[in-house]
Formats: C-alpha cells, sequence, structure tokens
C-alpha cells in the first residue's frame, strides 16, 4: 500500500530551512521565499548516530523536564557552621578533598600540591613542606573529590576534617551539602600557598570565624540562599567572578544576629570586617548552595543534564543525571582572558576549582548579561557579556524565572545544560573564571573565559545512548 | 509537538473535572506562558511553573509550556479526564501527577488571629500599596480609602470609589442589596483582560469568606456576600474573570494572595517577611496584584468597621 | 478631536501586552488619548466619561460589542494622526512581541535545524546539501519535526535511504533525495532549476538534469509545470524499490492542479519498473520517459501509460496530453536551420569523431543513447557498456563522451555546473586532438548554476576555433542549451552570445546529439 504525502505542503507558502551551503539558500532568497539559514558544523566526534537515538526517546525530554522542575523547585538554606569531620559524610584525618574529578598527586598541578601540603600541616599531619610533601606521595593520604561527599570547594578547593564547613540544608529533596569558608585574595591555600600566616588564618577560620557564623546562623534559624542570589543578579553580580552585592546583603541580614551572639565585641568587630573586606565570601556559600540545587536534579533515569562541572587543574570533569557517578573527564583548558600587570599565559595554571558547578545551576558565567562591569576583568565589551548569556539558551533545558535578568527583559537564566545540544550545536558551556598561578602559592594573576573539553559531552552523550537502548 | 508528560501540579477545586469521564473542551485563549481551557461553564488555566499556582490551574515544566503554547491556537479541542488532559491535534496528553493536589484555600484557621496585629500589618501595606510607582488600574485608591487622602481625579477613579466605599459599607453592615449594587457598578470595570474591578472583587470576596469568623465582631460568616459578588458580577465581566471571581467566592486565590494572608498571623515586628509576600504578589501581572491587594486590604478594613 | 476605534471580537491579549501598546500609542504625534478595554456594559460607561467613547463606530457593528471583546479607542487631534495610531496598536498587538530578543537576539548564528525551527514554527521543508556521511541526521531530525526534505547531498548510505524513506512515508513527508539535484514546489525552485510558468503538467524524476531539461522544453512550449519532485537519483534501484516515486505519482494523482504526470528515470531495476508501470495506469494521463530503455522492454506492461524514449519525446507527450502544441516543443524540427551538411563537407580528412563534454549526467546519457545509435560505440566515464569505457589517463578514444560532473571529476572542486574551469581544459584538448571532428557540451542555465556561462564559453569556444583554424581545421561545436527566458542567466542572453562565437546552439538535447552525429555518420 503505497502511503500518500501530505498534500498540505501544496497549500501553504514554503518556508525553508537551509542546512548546507549558502548558494542553495541565496536562490530562495532570490525567489522571495522565507529561508532560515543553519550555521552548520558537523557533530564532533561522530556522535550522529548516538545523538540520533537521544533526540528521538520522548524519555529523555520528560527526564529533562523533571531535572528542570527539581532544580527550580529546591531551596537551598545556609543553616550552620561545623567542622568538615563532624558533618561530610565519611570524612576522617587522612583523606582530603579536593576539587575537580578524581586524580592521583602524581598527575597534580602546582596550585593543588600546594594546598595538599598546607592542609598536611594545618592538620598537624606533618610537621614541614618537605615531609609533608613525602607524606602526600605516600600513599597514606587518601584524595577524593569534594563532589563525592556533597562539598564543593573554589580552586584548589581542599577540605580537611579540621576546617570548618558551611552546612546548607535542602528540605525539598533532603540533600546537605558543604564548602568551607572563603579565605579572601592573594596568598591563600585554595592557590596553593602554605606559610605559616597562611596556615594561621586558617586557625582562625577555625576558631573564631566558623563558631561565630554558626551562632549567628543559629540564631536566625537558617538563611534562604536563592532569595540573595536572586537579589544579587540584579545589582551586577553573576555569582561566580562577582559576588560583592551577595556578600554585603549577607553581611546586612547577619550582622544583628552577629552582633547578639557573638561572644566579645572585639570580636564580633573582627568578623564583621573580615566578611567586609572579602568581596569573595557569598562565592563559597553560593557554591554549596548551587550544589544543592543540581544534586536535586541528578540520579533521574534517561536524564541528560548536566548536574556537575568541575576542574583539578589538570582534569576537567563533568557528571549528567542519567548517567549516575561516571565522571566523563578532558585536558583542562587555558584561560582566555585579562592578566594582572606583570604576568602572561606563561604564568597560567590550567582551569581549576568546583567554582563552575555555578554555571551548571545557571549563573556564573550563564548570567554575565546582568553583569556587564566583568567584562573589565575578563577582556570584552557589554554586548560580549549579552551574547555569552544569549547563546546559552540554546543548550539548556528551561529558564530559571526565579532569577530574572533585567538586561534582558527580566527573562530567566538559562539552567539545566543538555549534553545533546552541546553536540548537536556543537556549542560549549561558557564559563568565567580566576586564573591561577601555576606555581603553587603565588595567587591570581589573572581572569577569563573558558570552556570546557568537547570530549567530556562526546563520550557522555555516547553512553546514555547505550543504556537507552539497552532499556 | 508530540509529547507525554506529567505535570508539575494541579490544584484541588479542578481534581473532579480531571478525574472524571473524559470530556471535550475547547481552548478559550492562548499566552506565552499560560492557555486557558473553556469546560462546561468554567475554566482551567494550563500554566508554566514559572507562574504561581491558581485555584483553577494544571502547571506543567516551562520548556514544555513555552513550546505547547507556540503550537496552539483558540478553538482547538482538549480531552480532559481520566486523570489527564490531551490535545489530539498536536498529539500531545498531560498527566496528572501522584502527589496530592496543591490547595488553593490557605488554611486560615491553623493560626491564631489577632485584630490588633492584623490591623497593623494592614496599615503597613496600605502605605506599600500607596507608594508604588505604577499608578493605573485602581490602586491608587487606597489613598482616599484607607489613608484619608485624596482621591486621583481620572474618569476610572470617579466611578469606582464610590461604589468601593458602598461596597465596603454594605458588607460592614451585612447589607446584601448594598453589596449588589455596589458590584454592579465594579464588575467589568478599568483595563486588563481580568478587568480592575474584578480584581478587586476578588480579593474582597475572598477576605469575606476567609476571615470574617475569625476578625469580625460576632464572628458572623459573611460568605453569602462573596457569592452575591461572584453572582452579580458574572454576566457583566469577561468569562475569565467570573470564573476567578467564582473560586474567589469560596476562598480559593492564587498562590502569592494566599500566601501573604497567612502572613498576617504574623507578629506585628514581621513587616520584612509581610512585605515581601505583598512584593510577589505585585509581582505578577500587570495591575492584577495591586488591584487584588486593594480588594483585599479594604475587606479588611470593613471588617473592623464602618468606614465612612 | 477625533476618535478612531477597533473591535477585535474573541480575542485575549495578556494585561501587560494591552498596557504596552496603550502607552506606546499614547507617545504618538497627535495622540490625546487611547483606551483599551474589554467591552463590558461598565467599561463602554467608563470610555464615555473618558469622552472615548465611539458611537458611530459601535453603531456600525453588526452585533453590539460584548465582555468577551476588546475594544481600542484613540483619541487625535486629526483624522490623519488617529487613523495613524490605531495602525500602530493593531500592528503591535498582532506582532510576535518575544521577551527574550533584547539586544543581540537576532544576530545569533541558529547552529542547529531544531534551532531554527523554535525561530521558525512555520517552516515546512529542509533543504539539506551538507555532508552524507552527516546528511542523514540532519534529514532525519527534519522528517521527525515534521518537515518535508530536500536532500541534495549524496554518499549517504543504503540502509540510510532506506530506513529515511520508510520514516518519511510513515509520517506522510516527502523525502526528495539523496542525491537529489532539483524540484520544484509551488513554484519555488529548490537546488539546481528553472523559472517556468505555473501549470498542469507535473513531475516526478530521478534524474535533477533530466527534470530540468523536460521543464524548459514544456516551459519553452507555452505549457507549465504544477509540481516537479525530485527522488534522488537512487530511488529506481532495487534496493529502495522506488519508494518516493509511486508516493509522489500518487500525490500528484489526487493533486488537481496536475493534468499530465510526468515520469523521468534512467532505467529502474526491472521489478521496479513494473511496479512503477502498474501504479502508473491512472485516469490522468502519465508519460514514462525511462532514459535508455527501448519500447519493447515494457510495452507489454505499459498499459495506459505512454512511454517515451527520450526527454524531447517525452516533452512533446506530455505537451499535447496537456492540451498544448507539440509542434512548438523545441525539437528536431530545429536541425533545418543550419546547414550542417555544408559545414561537414569543410573537415579536414583528420577529423572523425566527437568528443562531447557533458555536465549533465543524464544528459550525458540520453546523448549517448542517441549517439551511438547512429555513429556505433562511444567511450565514456559512464559508459553504455563496459567494453567502451576509457582507460585510466586516457582521455578521449574514438567517439566520447564524459561525463565531467562526475564524482571522480568533482572531488575537490565545485561541480561544472558552477564552476567552468574543468570543462575549458577539455573543451582546449578537443580543439587541440586533430581527430576532433566535432566538440558536443551542455550548458545548463538556472538557479545555482554559473551566472552567465556564455561570457566565459563563447571566448573560449572562439579561442579554440581561431586555433583549429590556424592549424587548417573548421571545428563546429554544438550547445545544448538547457534553460528558460526567465532564468537569472535569461536563455535569449546566452543564445545569442554563444551564436555569436559561431556555436550551433539548440534547446533540445536530442538536438544537439543528433546534430553532432551528423558531422560524423557514414
Amino acid at each position: 500500500m503505497t502511503e500518500i504525502p501530505d498534500s498540505s505542503l501544496f497549500a501553504s507558502p514554503l518556508h525553508v530551512i537551509n542546512v548546507g551551503a549558502d548558494l542553495f539558500a541565496d536562490a530562495i532568497d532570490s525567489q522571495g521565499v522565507q529561508v532560515t539559514r543553519v550555521t552548520w558544523q558537523p557533530s564532533p566526534g561522530k556522535s550522529d548516530a548516538a545523538l540520533s537515538v537521544l533526540l528521538d526517546d520522548p524519555r529523555v525530554d520528560q527526564a529533562n523536564q523533571e531535572a528542570a522542575q527539581r532544580m527550580i523547585a529546591a531551596r537551598p538554606r545556609l543553616v550552620d557552621v561545623r567542622p568538615a569531620g563532624e558533618v561530610i559524610p565519611g570524612m576522617h584525618k587522612h583523606l582530603l578533598l579536593h576539587a575537580g574529578p578524581p586524580i592521583t598527586w602524581e598527575r597534580m598541578s602546582g596550585p593543588l600540591r600546594g594546598a595538599i601540603i598546607g592542609a598536611l600541616i594545618y592538620e598537624g599531619l606533618a610537621p614541614d613542606l618537605a615531609a609533608a610533601e613525602q607524606l602526600a606521595a605516600s600513599g597514606n593520604i587518601t584524595f577524593e573529590p569534594c563532589h563525592h561527599h556533597n562539598a564543593v570547594g573554589p580552586m584548589a578547593g581542599l577540605i580537611s576534617a579540621s576546617m570548618p564547613v558551611q552546612v546548607i540544608e535542602e528540605p525539598v529533596y533532603g540533600h546537605q551539602t558543604y564548602s568551607t569558608l572563603n579565605e579572601g585574595l592573594g596568598k591563600v591555600l585554595r592557590y596553593g600557598a602554605n606559610s605559616p600566616d597562611v596556615i594561621a588564618k586558617l586557625r582562625w577560620l577555625e576558631q573564631v570565624l566558623g563558631p561565630a557564623l554558626a551562632r549567628a546562623v543559629g540564631a536566625m534559624g537558617g538563611i534562604e540562599i536563592k532569595s540573595i542570589t536572586a537579589q544579587a543578579l540584579q545589582m551586577g553580580d553573576e555569582l561566580h567572578n562577582r559576588n560583592k552585592a551577595a556578600t554585603s546583603l549577607l553581611l546586612r541580614e547577619i550582622a544583628p544576629y552577629l552582633v547578639e551572639t557573638g561572644t566579645s565585641t572585639a570580636e564580633t568587630a573582627s568578623v564583621l570586617r573580615y566578611i567586609h573586606g572579602n568581596d569573595f565570601f557569598y562565592l563559597n556559600t553560593s557554591m554549596a548552595a548551587c550544589k544543592a540545587i543540581t544534586l536535586a536534579a541528578h540520579g533521574i533515569p534517561f536524564s541528560s543534564v548536566v548536574t556537575t562541572m568541575a576542574r583539578n587543574g589538570t582534569d576537567f570533569g563533568i557528571r549528567v543525571s542519567g548517567l549516575g557517578e561516571r565522571w566523563y573527564v578532558g585536558p583542562a583548558q587555558p584561560i582566555k582572558g585579562l592578566y594582572f600587570s606583570g604576568y602572561t599565559e606563561a604564568d597560567a595554571n590550567p582551569d581549576i576549582g568546583d567554582s563552575t558547578i555555578s554555571e551548571t545551576a545557571g549563573i556564573g558565567a550563564f548570567a554575565m548579561a546582568t553583569a556587564p562591569a566583568i567584562v573589565q576583568f575578563i577582556g570584552g565589551t557589554p554586548a560580549d557579556a549579552l551574547q555569552y548569556t544569549l547563546e546559552m539558551y540554546d543548550i539548556t533545558v528551561t529558564e530559571d524565572s526565579q532569577y530574572q535578568l533585567p538586561p534582558l527583559n527580566f527573562r530567566g537564566t538559562p539552567e539545566g545544560i543538555d549534553i545533546r545540544q552541546v553536540v548537536r550545536q556543537n556549542l560549549l558551556p561558557i564559563i568565567n573564571t580566576g586564573i591561577a598561578h601555576r606555581l603553587p602559592g603565588v595567587g591570581q594573576v589573572g581572569a577569563g573565559i573558558v570552556r570546557p573539553p568537547m570530549e567530556c559531552f562526546v563520550a557522555a552523550v555516547r553512553d546514555l545512548a547505550t543504556s537507552i537502548q539497552d532499556n | 509537538m508530540s509529547a507525554s508528560l506529567v505535570a508539575v501540579d494541579y490544584s484541588r477545586p479542578i481534581q473532579p473535572l480531571l478525574q472524571q469521564e473524559p470530556r471535550v473542551a475547547t481552548i478559550h485563549s492562548v499566552f506565552h506562558r499560560a492557555v486557558n481551557i473553556a469546560l462546561d461553564d468554567t475554566m482551567l488555566a494550563l500554566l508554566s511553573s514559572e507562574l504561581p499556582c491558581m485555584p483553577n490551574s494544571v502547571r506543567l515544566s516551562p520548556i514544555a509550556s513555552e513550546r505547547l503554547s507556540g503550537s496552539l491556537h483558540a478553538g482547538m479541542e482538549v480531552l480532559i479526564g481520566n486523570a489527564s488532559l490531551r490535545i489530539p491535534a498536536r498529539d500531545f496528553s498531560l498527566h496528572l501527577p501522584q502527589t496530592p493536589p496543591w490547595e488553593p484555600r490557605p488554611d486560615i484557621t491553623a493560626y491564631r488571629w489577632s485584630r490588633e496585629t492584623v490591623t497593623r500589618h494592614v496599615r503597613l501595606l496600605a502605605h506599600y500599596l500607596a507608594d508604588q510607582p505604577q499608578q493605573g488600574g485602581l490602586a491608587p485608591l487606597i489613598r482616599p480609602l484607607l489613608l484619608g487622602q485624596p482621591a486621583p481625579e481620572t474618569p476610572l477613579s470617579r466611578m469606582a470609589l464610590p461604589a468601593l466605599r458602598m461596597l465596603a459599607r454594605a458588607s460592614w453592615r451585612q447589607d446584601s442589596a448594598g453589596v449588589a449594587e455596589a458590584t454592579g457598578r465594579l464588575a467589568g470595570l478599568g483595563p486588563g483582560l481580568t478587568p480592575s474591578g474584578d480584581d478587586a472583587l476578588a480579593g474582597f470576596a475572598a477576605v469575606m469568606v476567609l476571615f470574617s469568623p475569625q476578625l469580625s465582631a460576632g464572628t458572623i460568616s459573611r460568605d453569602v456576600i462573596a457569592a452575591t459578588i461572584a453572582r452579580v458580577a458574572r454576566p457583566r465581566t469577561t468569562a475569565l474573570s467570573a470564573v476567578l471571581l467564582a473560586h474567589a467566592s469560596r476562598g480559593e486565590i492564587a498562590e502569592h494572595m494566599g500566601k501573604l494572608l497567612l502572613k498576617l498571623a504574623l507578629p506585628a515586628e514581621a513587616s520584612t517577611a509581610v512585605l515581601h509576600a505583598a512584593e510577589r504578589v505585585l509581582s505578577f501581572g500587570a495591575y492584577s496584584g495591586s488591584d487584588t491587594l486593594l480588594g483585599t486590604l479594604l475587606a479588611l478594613r470593613a471588617l473592623e468597621g464602618d468606614i465612612d | 478631536m477625533v476618535l478612531q476605534a477597533l473591535l477585535k471580537r474573541n480575542t485575549y491579549y495578556d494585561s501587560i501586552a494591552l498596557m504596552s501598546v496603550a502607552q506606546a500609542v499614547k507617545d504618538l504625534p497627535g495622540v490625546e488619548d487611547v483606551g483599551a478595554v474589554m467591552a463590558t456594559e461598565i467599561n463602554c460607561e467608563l470610555l464615555q466619561n473618558s469622552d472615548l467613547l465611539p458611537v458611530a463606530f459601535l453603531a456600525e457593528q453588526q452585533a453590539p460589542p460584548g465582555p468577551e471583546d476588546l475594544l481600542i479607542v484613540v483619541r487625535a487631534a486629526n483624522e490623519a494622526q488617529a487613523q495613524a495610531a490605531l495602525a500602530a496598536a493593531e500592528q503591535r498587538l498582532t506582532s510576535r512581541g518575544d521577551r527574550g530578543s533584547a539586544g543581540g537576539g537576532a544576530m545569533l548564528p541558529i547552529r542547529s535545524l531544531e534551532m531554527a525551527l523554535k525561530r521558525d514554527e512555520t517552516a515546512n521543508l529542509a533543504l539539506i546539501s551538507v555532508a552524507g556521511e552527516h546528511a542523514w541526521l540532519e534529514a532525519e531530525q527534519a522528517l521527525r519535526h515534521g518537515l518535508h526534505v530536500f536532500l541534495f547531498s549524496d554518499n549517504v548510505s543504503i540502509e540510510q535511504e532506506q530506513r529515511l524513506k520508510a520514516l518519511a512515508a510513515k509520517n506522510g513527508l516527502l523525502l526528495m533525495g539523496p542525491d537529489c539535484g532539483t524540484a520544484i514546489i509551488n513554484g519555488v525552485g529548490l537546488g539546481f532549476s528553472n523559472v517556468v510558468p505555473r501549470g498542469s503538467i507535473g513531475i516526478v524524476g530521478a534524474s535533477g538534469t533530466g527534470m530540468q531539461q523536460l521543464i524548459c522544453l514544456v516551459a519553452t512550449a507555452g505549457m507549465g509545470i504544477s509540481q516537479a519532485i525530485g527522488t534522488g537519483g537512487r530511488d529506481l534501484s532495487e534496493a529502495i524499490g522506488g519508494i518516493m516515486m509511486r508516493s509522489s505519482l500518487a500525490l500528484l494523482a489526487n493533486d488537481p492542479q496536475t493534468e499530465v504526470i510526468v515520469l523521468v528515470s534512467k532505467p529502474p531495476a526491472a521489478r521496479v519498473a513494473q511496479e512503477i508501470l502498474a501504479a502508473a495506469q491512472l485516469t490522468k494521463p502519465v508519460v514514462i520517459v525511462f532514459l535508455g530503455t527501448s519500447s519493447e522492454r515494457f510495452a507489454a506492461a505499459a498499459g495506459k501509460a505512454h512511454l517515451a524514449h527520450t526527454l524531447t519525446g517525452g516533452a512533446e507527450l506530455a505537451v499535447s496530453l496537456a492540451g498544448g502544441d507539440r509542434t512548438r516543443v523545441p525539437g528536431e524540427g530545429a536541425l533545418h536551420k543550419y546547414d550542417l551538411a555544408a559545414q561537414r563537407a569543410k573537415l579536414a580528412s583528420s577529423q572523425h569523431y566527437i568528443r562531447a563534454l557533458y555536465s549533465g549526467g543524464t544528459l550525458c546519457d540520453e546523448a549517448m543513447l542517441l549517439l551511438s545509435e547512429q555513429v556505433g560505440a562511444v567511450t565514456s566515464n559512464i559508459p553504455l557498456h563496459p567494453q567502451w569505457a576509457l582507460a585510466t589517463g586516457e582521455t578521449f578514444r574514438g567517439h566520447t563522451a564524459l561525463d565531467l560532473g562526475s564524482d571522480e571529476f568533482t572531488r575537490g572542486r565545485p561541480h561544472p555546473m558552477i564552476d567552468p574551469t574543468l570543462r575549458l581544459q577539455y573543451l582546449e584538448r578537443a580543439a587541440q586532438d586533430s581527430e576532433t571532428a566535432v566538440i558536443l557540451l551542455d550548458i545548463v542555465l538556472g538557479f545555482c548554476a554559473q551566472s552567465h556561462p556564455a561570457s566565459v564559453y563563447a571566448p573560449a569556444i572562439a579561442q579554440a576555433r581561431a586555433s583549429a583554424a590556424a592549424a587548417g581545421r573548421t571545428l563546429p561545436v554544438v550547445i545544448s542549451l538547457c534553460g528558460t527566458e526567465g532564468d537569472p542567466q535569461r536563455l535569449s542572453m546566452q543564445r545569442k552570445a554563444l551564436e555569436a562565437a559561431g556555436v550551433i546552439v539548440f534547446e533540445s538535447n536530442l538536438a544537439a546529439a543528433r546534430a553532432a552525429a551528423s558531422f560524423v555518420e557514414k
């Protein structure tokens, strides 16, 4: 039985989509017929067959909608600050958590090694730098990703048992996530510095800042994070490289309670001054909240939404909601941006840190349109900032109206990266980040734009297609 | 479009419509995050979950909502029933989730109410509304009604102010005829797809039903006032407005308004929380939020006592 | 003071849209006030109190407006301003306000077919020409999203073609291709195609230039094309089984605009040919041009179908069945215009052979079939018989017909229909060869083809003839010129320029081949 095509084509004006040579589109155009031109690129990594499976299966779209809904519905709250060993599941004295996917000592970059050495000294496991280095290489210390313990850390992202961590509770889906207290700029542990004053500051965080915050947050009954983030996004922050407004809002909320629960005026003043002096203070809180948000969307069968993006200074890794705990890794990329005077690309470490959890949750570089001032640090123009955000709508599954961007007519941020669309359109998520010096302990040398390596997404697409076909 | 989805949530009052045997409904209007579907003499709203829950809503994820809106038009058939909503022409079906439906009637009785506290919150909110920059709809009338300030001189204000005063007075006195007359002067009045007058009436009616027992002297029920408002307004206004008024007359209201009303039970010092909730009410729609808030505040004032 | 009003019944706009329209219109020159309200009784009273009630306008309405109707009223200083303001209001309401397109959105590249569909949901056809290795995915996505497909790409595997054509059939869609060069849908040329009037003749073809020849001959005879559907070069193979040809045939059978159907292809696999012949037993007349088949092969099964074995023959049949004058189809009659015998007499004794340099594969086939009937063996890179194949490194041997659009010639370079470089090289070689008696080539006009071929070929041919003359040889050049007056290149203009260079021009490929044969026939 010959099936007859639908004759309604003959009754309607032709509207053409051109995929390929402009020669054909031009000919259509010259006949006065509407033609939309696709700027076509082949999908990388021979992924056509896998994409065909994933784009066709309605279970993937449904799963992604569920993931998006969960990210939107999650309600992370800062509820406590406690030593990592007391709250992080599986934490112990000889376990060091770090940013990014799993990595061995041999492959680690300078800043990460420097941070590990510092942490070992801080924990009293080694008396000096040389002993710490030996211990680190000995195999008697376990290194695991923060992500494996529902934690996140910026740059080297070191968490050791005695360090105070912020506890984020997410009541809708029942998760707890963690991150350290931000140390500020300059020579700090997360850039691999490990001198005595770095250790001393860590001690102060543990003994003074941590407990003070814990008391204040406890008295408040917790702080809703999404509300601060939403306001900060309309005040010029994008919550990755710019956190000034959010830090100010947080300080405003917590200040009276710090005063009321403080043990002495001097101590409270030092805490307030500390937060006031650290424009990045809110970053760690925001990261832990983003971790809770993306965790809510993780583990949905068939979902192609990215729930983790993280770097360890050597590798860039992603994890996908429907692909369990598998990491998909590729080389961490060099960052394109502006350098502080005296530094060049030759000084730069490859991309490092868990802070890309921000973009994974739809903020950070994805919200760059609302933080045009950032181009002063990363290069480009405010028009570029708009463009970066606008492009991300094409590779995400939803728009989150809890985070509205005024320069885009209050459109919600693009949220929920879809690996299928990254590969199909050959368009990688955008990230803006600080650049660390490749030698431990020097600190930040610039800031700029970077993207993940495409191979992560290609490998994940292949695996998801295989797993779908097996079901 | 071709999809089979599960809704994010749905509202309790429309549960019977959704559970019964499938019946044919028609799409009434399509907007970029909302689709109104007419069935019998009521309407269902198919909303993006970016919008707050409504008493007659079924919500779906934002991307599904956007895609769906792009492919629908008024007049299309929708089959509703057996826990699902199907649009045959688009091969689209939406199924109810297993979770319990959303309750649009705020649980006023679960809280302890203090008249003094509510009065203070009402004053606070009245000032807040008066200070809002956008001066369209009926919200500017908060000044003469609750704050003793002069009335704006526009044709809309001149028509609406006496009617609103009459509504408040007649409600206090439980004068049904007066309520009917005032409603007749407000239903269908003003700009908006749901005209301003209707939104104010909805806010007013909801408060009468929800708070009358708690806040008025002698704990008199004013359900009949709310019913009168809905009945008289019905033929005088748009179908969409009439549906929302009917819900309001049963105390069934939009999500953010419900949350705001419950915040009135907070101690007087919790002004920030109350104002935040009011901010959310005002953030949706053009004047709908502020007009509804006006009606709500007027009703709460009317429960305190006679106005002059 | 003038009032203008607009009533939109049972139309619903959200309040924010109405508010912004009202604000925008209020700012227009001369506008005093604007009302945009649902026409409830009380709102009419409001409009009256605002001096905005359009009494006369409302009186004119067939039914008085009600609460479900939107009434927009503008009060302005004069008639013109009021009307302009109202027009602006209506325009703003009906244009799609896309919230996301603030600043730069329009400039963003569209990176996939699905994204293109998001921006234009009214799209109904995808034109795909990317590398075959990837083209199948594009075609698949297009079909899944309900688009008809024109698939120019080749190097798509047979398995993919089978799968895609099955998907197209299931979804009631056309998949024109893979390896489809030509189509005309609703009068719009897709790929390499020509400008012709709409009319009653419908074509389904597995050959691009074959379709183009038919289309142009039909147009020159004063008739028109309803639809020309390409099926892709491999549709009539055993593996594919003619799916697209059969379903397109059925589609045109039901199309009220189509009165005569023409099917064109190289000889199909036997089983497929039988099925197509069977499907062609319609009430509407069907002309079948299976090039290279002698009538006897299918005559038994032809039934009601009219068989032709040349494109010109097919065009003549179609025109006549459609009620036109078949003598107006350019054909062999044109041969009389030239005194070919006299030109033949001037050939030198060394000049024995035809050298044909074709850009269109089907036109080359047709030429070879006709030539071989008259002059015997014709060597080629697409030989009619294996023993007529050219050896590697051989340019010409005896009578030679080359398809320069074939894969081996187009690897890494544009097709000769677009770029003449390669063909000009072969032209020069043929002209220098003392055994060449006549050079035959095709020039195909239309969309996507070279913009002014005569401006390149005429001088090159004049040059070649001059060099041959210097060596004591006349060099006749025959061109089969396929095109219409409506094409961007304009048939008459190309023809004039070529004739001025001494070229013998025919619009019918059949006539051109006959003319070339007449120079060497025994």
